[in-house]
């Protein structure tokens, strides 16, 4: 065994051109469809974070309506389709009933924001913020553990120049509800941590022109939004750095999803709850149909180019296996003479097959590694996963199999005796 | 003679290596079809690109009749120009036909203060028009007054859209002017105002730049590249092969008489009869097979080939295979002749 693999070797590095070559492409296959699958890993990021809650039943609740309708006639704040009017009259109730309060029974997943200075930042719960895999231009996502003084904050890019790594102090805010700043006891550091490329997505549920919710994340652009930027935050860390319930304004869009099955009257019971108080519902599966169609539709455009990636690539592990086979079977026919056998003959060309799979492995594997150290996959986003591993894997091991089969239906058709004779006429 | 020789090198492959000889070929097949995929592939995301570039700062709305039309236009007196205007919008108005009419709206010339708004047309000079005629588009058209400075030029059939017959199925269509870049901020308010003056139903709004499309679509250029350099890294390493094959024989022609020069010419008539077959055979099997596929993927694609673009596609295989062919096994050629020329 040692033997036959110090022969592959040796064969190897006689004339490693060829089988350098193959691993070269083997490298770059792996390589292409890893990136197209850790593209595909991360977009399936945008809603992984919120999967648990929008796979069940359930529906988002669109941003409340500026003032609520009032309690005694309705119909004055509404229009005729039914459209919410927003208007400054003072005598308007100034409380508006939660989300929460009204769906005491449902789990609800509430993105709430709130200002501080120009800052609007967003509270995601940690579970969510957790699973975010947005890329990022400066900077390093933050996990929800923290020992940080200041509020750690995520950031769109922006106009403003707030950089990942900047520390900037906001005053106490005066009260003042109609533009959501509220008061603060002291004064409050946020840090950022990384700022978003540009383009990014926001974690908002995008709405159409009509205002009807279609996606769980909205485009966001800077010189589309100019000087508005958006930040993101978790809940533990707010919780650390101050009392909630001071700062948060309201909810802002929530995520309603049951916890249990519920009968199709407690569901409508519960919708109608929400539009009675001047609430827009758009249901969950609509929105998770939507997404996933756009990210299915993303990955499909992909597949051609990997599907003849992937053919190139095996003619040319085909193509080089035979050539480099029968550049060595003048070589084989030499150990066949010196009483190898025919299975030792194949088992060499076999292990050199191998060692160029070993190259291919270590090339990627390298490559993977420069790709995620250098901060590269934070840049494009990418996520590598299990699946990144199993498709190398058997990706490695299809090319191996193919390139071992090549030589081992020659060398067992080959005569060594005439072969070596071509050789000696040569 | 030249090609004679080159005729005689593929029967000999095609007699005595067999299995080579449909390993190049299949190689050949390959990397045509790349290239011709990948050209494909390129002019999709270019088009993609100009379309996105063309609908970065476009608004469409679906109009009421033209009844209702004609009371709004009645109404934009002071009202929608210092709306509308102030984004410096180009109104397209398309009547049932598809015809497209425009105007740009625009509530003062720079330097120029109008005493009164309304809906001003502008020739192509960029000239204000209020009365009278005027030659657009090499047409002689006539400007008509509709209400009190605004103005419409009669060719573009507005004013009998606008005052005759109740037409539906109108849509409206706002574009801004290319320095103008469009901001949340601009279309929350021209859909208020489209909705308010013209009572239009938004069909569509310039949307912020989608990160999932821009990542795609460098993707895609990437895998482009690649996938062509490693059809043709192929086929240089059969090339190689081939030279190291054909050693005797290269000595044999060199004993005979032949030059470096003929020796490669031989080589290169070789490799065209064959690219010219394969490229045709890669051409079959792109339009009766993978065309149909690709198609499902990417709607519209037949719209990128044509006659002109498989002969340049051929054109661009045919020399790039030669260029490498060259590049490639020059020295090996070199080195056979002159190990020829000294036995």
């Amino acid at each position: 065994m040692k033997n036959k693999l110090y022969y592959s070797l040796m064969i190897f590095l006689s004339k490693p051109g060829m089988s350098l070559f193959i691993a070269f492409e083997l490298f770059i296959l792996i390589f292409a469809a890893n990136f197209a699958l850790g593209q595909y890993n991360s977009k399936t990021m945008l809603y992984e974070p919120v999967a648990g809650y929008i796979e069940r039943q359930g529906f988002v609740v669109q941003e409340a309506p500026m003032l609520p309708p009032p309690v005694n006639d309705p119909a004055e704040y509404r229009s005729e389709d039914g459209t919410v009017i927003i208007t400054d009259d003072a005598s308007a109730p100034a409380e508006h009933p939660k989300i929460s309060d009204l769906l005491k029974d449902v789990d609800v997943m509430t993105l709430r924001h709130f200002f501080i200075g120009e800052f609007d930042i967003t509270v995601l719960p940690d579970d969510v913020f957790d699973k975010l895999r947005l890329p990022v231009s400066e900077g390093r996502l933050f996990k929800s553990s923290s020992t940080d003084d200041a509020l750690r904050v995520i950031i769109t890019p922006n106009t403003k120049g707030y950089k990942a790594g900047d520390t900037v102090t906001l005053p106490q805010q005066t009260s003042d509800s109609s533009d959501g700043t509220v008061s603060l006891g002291a004064d409050l550091d946020i840090k950022i941590s990384a700022v978003l490329t540009d383009p990014t997505y926001i974690m908002h549920f995008s709405y159409s022109y009509d205002m009807s919710y279609e996606n769980m994340y909205m485009n966001y652009d800077s010189s589309y939004y100019r000087d508005q930027f958006f930040c993101y935050t978790c809940q533990s860390e707010l919780d650390r750095c101050h009392a909630a319930g001071e700062l948060v304004n309201d909810d802002m869009t929530s995520l309603v999803s049951f916890r249990n099955d519920v009968s199709d009257e407690e569901y409508d019971a519960a919708k109608a709850a929400l539009q009675k108080n001047g609430y827009t519902v758009t249901d969950n599966s609509l929105i998770l149909e939507n997404s996933r169609n756009k990210l299915e539709d993303n990955f499909r455009k992909l597949l051609p180019a990997v599907a003849v990636f992937g053919v190139i690539v095996l003619i040319g592990i085909v193509s080089c296996s035979v050539i480099g086979t029968k550049t060595m079977l003048k070589k084989l026919s030499i150990f066949y003479c010196c009483g190898a056998t025919k299975g030792s003959c194949i088992a060499v060309s076999v292990g050199q097959t191998v060692i160029t799979g070993i190259i291919a492995v270590i090339a990627s594997t390298a490559a993977t590694l420069v790709f995620t150290y250098s901060r590269l996959s934070d840049k494009f986003g990418f996520v590598f996963r299990t699946n990144n591993l199993l498709m190398s894997a058997g990706m490695i091991l299809g090319a191996v199999l193919i390139s071992a089969a090549a030589p081992t239906v020659l060398i067992s058709k080959a005569d060594p005796r005439e072969l070596l004779t071509e050789t000696a006429e040569e | 003679m030249l090609f004679h020789y080159a005729a005689l090198n593929i029967r000999s492959l095609l007699k005595n290596r067999l299995g080579i000889f449909l390993l190049i070929f299949i190689s050949e097949i390959a990397a045509a079809l790349c290239i011709l995929f990948s050209y494909g592939l390129v002019m999709k995301m270019q088009d993609d690109g100009r379309e996105q570039e063309r609908t970065a700062s476009f608004y469409s709305y679906e109009l009421p009749g033209t009844a209702g039309l004609r009371e709004r236009f009645g109404e934009l007196k002071n009202v929608m120009i210092n709306d509308i205007s102030s984004y410096d919008a180009m109104i397209e108005v398309k009547d049932e036909n598809g015809v497209t009419h425009k105007a740009w709206i625009i509530p003062d010339s720079p330097g120029q203060m109008l005493d009164q708004t309304g809906i001003y047309v502008l020739d192509e000079l960029g000239h204000l028009i209020k009365n009278g005629s005027v030659k657009l588009n090499g047409k002689d058209c006539k400007v008509i007054e509709l209400c009190d400075n605004h103005h419409i030029i009669s060719d573009f059939k507005i004013p009998e859209i606008l005052l005759t017959d109740d037409m539906q199925g109108l849509r409206l269509d706002i574009k801004l002017k290319p320095e103008i870049r469009p901001t949340a901020e601009t279309v929350d308010y021209i859909n208020s105002v489209a909705a308010r003056i013209f009572g239009g139903t938004p069909l569509y709004n310039p949307k912020p730049a989608d990160l999932m499309e821009k990542q795609q679509n460098n993707t895609f250029y990437a895998y482009a590249f690649v996938i062509v350099m490693i059809a043709v890294m192929n086929l240089a390493m059969y090339f190689r092969y081939i030279v190291g094959l054909r050693k005797k024989q290269i000595r044999i022609l060199t004993a005979c008489g032949a030059t470096t020069d003929m020796v490669k010419n031989i080589f290169l008539i070789e490799n065209l009869i064959e690219l010219i077959a394969g490229y045709l055979t890669a051409f079959l099997v792109f339009r009766l097979g993978l065309f149909r596929l690709l198609l499902n993927f990417y709607p519209g694609f037949e719209d990128y080939y044509s006659g002109k673009v498989y002969l340049m596609t051929f054109a661009i295989f045919a020399v790039g295979s030669a260029l490498i062919l060259m590049l490639l096994i020059s020295p090996d050629i070199r080195r056979a002749v002159s190990a020829g020329k000294e036995k």
